[in-house]
């Protein structure tokens, strides 16, 4: 700029003086002051941020390698943006600019941060929720609270279950991936590159062998009609697939329509098949070993399915076609809900909320229904539960768009308390997991989707009065909070598990509390996440020393040394 | 750590600015070359901690090669001083090879010694071991520094310096250090000890770190996002339409990252009293190539013309062949991939072409057809640049010129275009001169007069807006790097 004013002659008069000191001082001012509340603030962080409904990132590990790798300073990085003094605001500001950077067209789609992990950021995950935490989750009523008394007559299961140990034969042969090695930190997205069947292996290029294949086209979805949805499916190309360092974009933007938001959703068949390859592990290792009666699915559509505009749904994959894949990808005795079809005459309640991207408890009650049916279960009708409500909260969407349609969006957030049993439950915390603190189902002095669980716990038990016999595993993430709930009146106990924050051995819960059911809860999106599915496999094999106790660890060191031993023994393999 | 984040702006930059001003004329000068302290220059003190806070600046992102960069320090300013003292004899010659050796070598082994065994590998059938080195941040910007210094000690062009604390702070100073202009010696030598602060170098500085700031995070962010959507994304279904648009984001996105470093470097210098020359002078708006690489990153085309071009024999002896040696050069430089060689070939060939007759065909017509043509060719040229896999470069360019089936629009060639609709024709104008055309206009205006010492508040409105809304766009936002950062 200097340059070119400099060299047209122009001579600029000489500013006065204290006009420039102003600029300066004020300038300098801004930047020392907010630094310096950055630096005052450091006691009172906050852990969780409330509007994002994320784990904000905490002060990185202060170790020789972190030091000299540059991930101590790349975490420091990462720490002060999320803890910037003002950062409401600055969010604010940020969202109008980015919202403003072009023509504001009704029916404008918002490219989200974190669309590539189904929208639930795994870089939160990364390590689970320590005690000081857990301290700050919300505090709910006495643990001796009890629900009702009332037991009316419950329908037991009339159907025997297939027993799931005399399946001689092996799963349909989708699991391939036990070349991934277990990986200490969260897995990047990566993993989405998989190969699941051979028919997908061969749709892929030969590409080169590092993990980040994302040169492969992804086989475009032939049209499929299909019945059930209120709108049929046109041919539909897969968004553009990721280059080499981004991962597939599972949610392609959200779209504002008339005062809701909505996913343009972009999962594959090959995605959805690999959620079903996870929970085929699951069966593998967990349900066959210890003899369960029944593994059944839910995977819920969002809100996108029922109500997206035509016109966008051009540039959408179809949810419906992704839970076909999914439901044919999984071994022949688990059982797959078919949430769309019990959902599609309800279509103008509330089952998603509009600001947020979970559902709603009518919308878990649908999902309940229809998981009831494929387990030969007579659901309880909506009546038979205490409704109550607490106030909404402007949710995810609104906090990633700042669409102020939004914020006013979702007034009331209904949730549906069991009548029919009485419910004790815990949950288990400390360095092991297993320190029982008292913990209710419902939060009810939240809001909004919090009340449902009061957030995200990683292992939670529920003992009832049910008198079934029967023990439920529900392996979850938070889609699962409104769930759970309505698994009480059919079980003695229902142990909530979220695959993202257990760190205990799974086997361990297995047998502590005698599971007999397991029931993977999840949504569209979430599960076709490469990283949700492979955390989910991780938890299942226990392959990641993050989800093991100290014994465990001890033990598998000495056996990987017991190994190494004999291996040196033995001649060298390459 | 990179200009453009949070703890630079808000934690780094007033700390270093405290402790470097506090420290100021209460406390010792420097002593000049007469023997005299000078209260306006810096003092001793603040010498010293602008060379602690550069260095810690660049181990925050390096913390074991911050040791290379010393090291390099001390081979060249020893072998400055070996060539003074030995004026005369074979020794500077010695000196001078010494250290072309040993700067070229590092930069050699670290940044190219991959890709120099990779294609041993597929020319002779082997299979070594790809050396694997990590390249240290800003490598190629303080080799090239120090061995300016060293060429221009042995030129005769400068003294040497003798103190090396003094050496070290102008090749550690962490505004040029990692990305910023490639400052040579013998334009900050006197500033070492005699430069001047003032409120008005230090206004004006920190309106170019704004400015700089809010071109990488308005402008080329949001670029970049764009062109890695296209590009970066899955060639077989990329639209033709999608295919230029792409391409010119990357050109944008190129331009004003690499430019908004070069700003804030220099806004950042004026801050501690140096003056950096300028490294771009709205290179978009060119009517020749010839023209556009005297506007696009000045301090390194300088640096080639003076350090090899020149002494090749230059326009005088064999000029084509300096002229295609060094473009090679150039390109090479960029990047240890043949791509980046190509573009570098790819400007020499259309600068040979000028030179032969073009240049003289473009004065005879309106200039519109040269800035249109130069336009084209430095965004064909883009692609050169951004595609180190030849095979992705060849079908991208298939698509391009329209020779496969790819659609001319995508679906989302005009949503983007819409959702852009307004950043658009702000990033345009940006890469044109704008804002001083309208400032020196406003000059003209006596009217107007009387206002101009009112001037500075208005910058600092713009400046205050630009910083805020810089920082909101960085919050929240925890990955941005520069694009040069490979480099």
């Amino acid at each position: 700029m200097e340059k070119s004013a400099q060299a047209s002659g122009v001579h600029y008069p000489h500013a006065s003086g204290w006009a420039r000191i102003l600029h300066a001082l004020l300038i300098f001012l801004l930047l020392t002051s907010l630094g310096v509340i950055f630096l005052a603030q450091y006691e009172a962080r906050q852990v969780v941020s409330e509007t994002e409904n994320r784990r904000l990132a905490a002060w990185p590990a202060l170790t020789q390698e972190s030091l000299l790798d540059g991930s101590f300073a790349r975490g420091i990085e990462s720490y002060v943006a999320d803890h910037f003094p003002l950062r409401e605001h600055f969010t604010q500001i940020a969202s109008f600019v980015r919202a403003n950077r072009g023509l504001t067209l009704d029916g404008r789609v918002v490219q989200v941060k974190g669309g590539d992990t189904g929208f639930e950021d795994i870089n939160n995950w990364a390590k689970p929720q320590t005690e000081a935490e857990q301290d700050q989750s919300p505090k709910e009523v006495g643990a001796d609270t009890e629900i009702a008394l009332v037991t009316p007559g419950l329908d037991r299961e009339s159907n025997a279950s297939p027993e799931l140990l005399e399946r001689a034969e092996g799963a349909t042969g989708t699991e391939k991936s036990d070349a991934l090695s277990a990986q200490e930190t969260p897995p990047q997205v990566e993993a989405v590159s998989q190969p699941t069947t051979t028919e997908v292996a061969s749709a892929r290029e030969s590409a080169p062998s590092n993990v980040t294949t994302q040169a492969a086209p992804q086989p475009k979805p032939e049209p499929k009609p299909k019945a059930v949805e209120p709108v049929p499916s046109v041919a539909i190309p897969t968004p553009p697939a990721a280059s080499s360092n981004k991962p597939l974009n599972v949610v392609g933007g959200v779209l504002l329509h008339e005062g809701q938001a909505l996913f343009m959703f972009g999962g594959t068949d090959k995605a959805a098949q690999g959620y079903a390859n996870a929970v085929n592990t699951w069966v593998d290792q967990v349900a066959k070993p210890n003899n369960m009666q029944s593994v059944s699915v839910v995977v819920t559509p969002t809100s996108s399915h029922f109500y997206l505009p035509a016109a966008a749904r051009a540039r959408t994959t179809s949810e419906a076609r992704n839970l076909e894949a999914m439901k044919s990808a999984l071994n022949p005795e688990v059982r797959f809900a078919d949430v769309i079809a019990e959902m599609q005459d309800h279509t103008s309640e509330p089952m998603f909320f509009k600001s947020d991207h979970h559902w709603t408890g009518l919308g878990a009650y649908y999902a309940y229904r229809a998981w009831a049916q494929v387990m030969g279960l007579t659901p309880l009708e909506l009546s038979a539960f205490d409704k109550r409500s607490v106030a909404g909260v402007a949710g995810s969407f609104w906090s990633l768009t700042q669409a102020p349609e939004l914020r006013q969006a979702d007034k009331v957030s209904d949730y549906y308390v069991p009548t029919t049993v009485t419910v004790k439950s815990t949950q288990y915390v400390g360095p092991e997991q297993k320190t029982p603190a008292p913990h209710e189902f419902f939060a009810e002095k939240s809001r909004g989707y919090i009340v449902f669980l009061g957030g995200d716990v990683p292992l939670l038990v529920g003992t009832t009065n049910a008198g079934t016999g029967r023990t439920a595993l529900v392996v979850k993430n938070s889609y699962g909070n409104a769930f759970a709930p309505y698994l009480l009146p059919h079980f003695d106990k229902v142990v909530v598990v979220d695959y993202r924050y257990v760190f205990r051995n799974i086997q361990d819960i297995v047998k502590t509390f005698g599971v007999t059911d397991l029931v993977f809860v999840n949504a569209t999106i979430t599960a076709n996440s490469g990283a949700h599915q492979e955390r989910m496999r991780q938890v299942a094999r226990g392959t990641s020393t993050a989800w093991q106790t100290e014994a465990e660890k001890r033990r598998i060191r000495q056996e990987e040394a017991a190994a190494a031993a004999a291996k040196s023994n033995s001649a060298p393999s390459e | 750590m990179v200009f453009s984040s949070l703890v630079f702006l808000y934690l780094f930059l007033p700390c270093s600015l405290i402790l470097y001003y506090f420290f100021g004329s209460k406390f010792r000068h420097g002593v000049g070359a007469d023997g005299t302290t000078d209260p306006g220059a810096p003092t001793e003190a603040q010498n010293y901690i602008l060379i602690a806070v550069s260095l810690f600046f660049y181990a925050w992102g390096e913390p074991i090669w911050v040791s290379l960069l010393v090291l390099t320090a001390v081979v060249d300013w020893l072998a400055a001083l070996w060539m003074e003292r030995t004026r005369g004899t074979n020794g500077p010659k010695l000196a001078l090879a010494l250290s072309l050796v040993s700067n070229l070598s590092l930069l050699g082994v670290f940044k190219y010694s991959d890709f120099v065994v990779e294609n041993v590998n597929t020319s002779f059938a082997a299979s070594f071991n790809l050396p694997g080195y990590a390249l240290p941040i800003g490598i190629s910007f303080y080799v090239f520094q120090t061995l300016s210094y060293s060429i221009d000690v042995y030129r005769g062009d400068v003294r040497a310096q003798r103190r090396f604390t003094d050496f070290l702070l102008y090749v550690s100073l962490f505004p040029q250090l990692v990305a910023g202009p490639i400052v040579r010696y013998v334009h900050v030598a006197a500033e070492i000890r005699g430069r001047r602060h003032s409120w008005d170098l230090f206004s004006r500085g920190l309106h170019r770190v704004c400015v700089g700031l809010f071109k990488k995070v308005f402008i080329a962010n949001v670029a970049g996002e764009w062109a890695e959507r296209t590009m970066g994304g899955d060639l077989s279904t990329l639209s033709t339409g999608d295919a230029w648009l792409g391409l010119a984001m990357f050109a944008l996105q190129i331009y004003f990252d690499f430019s908004a470093y070069s700003d804030m470097a220099i806004g950042l210098g004026m801050m501690f009293g140096f003056h950096f020359h300028e490294n771009f002078n709205y290179p978009y708006i060119s009517k020749s190539v010839t023209e556009f690489w005297r506007r696009w990153h000045i301090s390194l085309s300088t640096f080639f013309r003076d350090y090899v071009y020149i002494p090749l024999g230059g326009r005088a002896r064999w000029p084509y062949r300096n002229l295609f040696i060094v473009w090679a050069l150039t390109g090479f430089w960029h990047g240890p991939s043949w791509n980046f060689m190509l573009w570098g070939l790819y400007f020499g060939v259309w600068i040979a072409i000028e030179r032969l007759f073009l240049s003289s065909l473009l004065a005879r017509l309106p200039g519109l057809f040269g800035h249109l043509y130069l336009l084209l060719i430095v965004t064909l040229g883009w692609a050169l640049f951004y595609f180190t896999d030849l095979q992705q470069l060849q079908q991208f360019s298939m698509i391009l010129f329209g020779m496969t089936d790819a659609p001319l629009f995508g679906e989302q060639t005009f949503t983007d275009i819409q959702a852009h609709a307004l950043w658009l024709p702000l990033a345009l104008i940006a890469c044109t001169p704008v804002a001083p055309w309208m400032s020196s206009y406003v000059v003209r205006l006596n009217v107007v007069r009387s206002l101009i010492s009112w001037r500075p508040v208005a910058i600092l409105a713009v400046d205050l807006m630009l910083l805020l809304s810089c920082t909101a766009l960085l919050v929240g936002q925890s990955y941005n790097p520069f694009l040069y950062f490979r480099f």
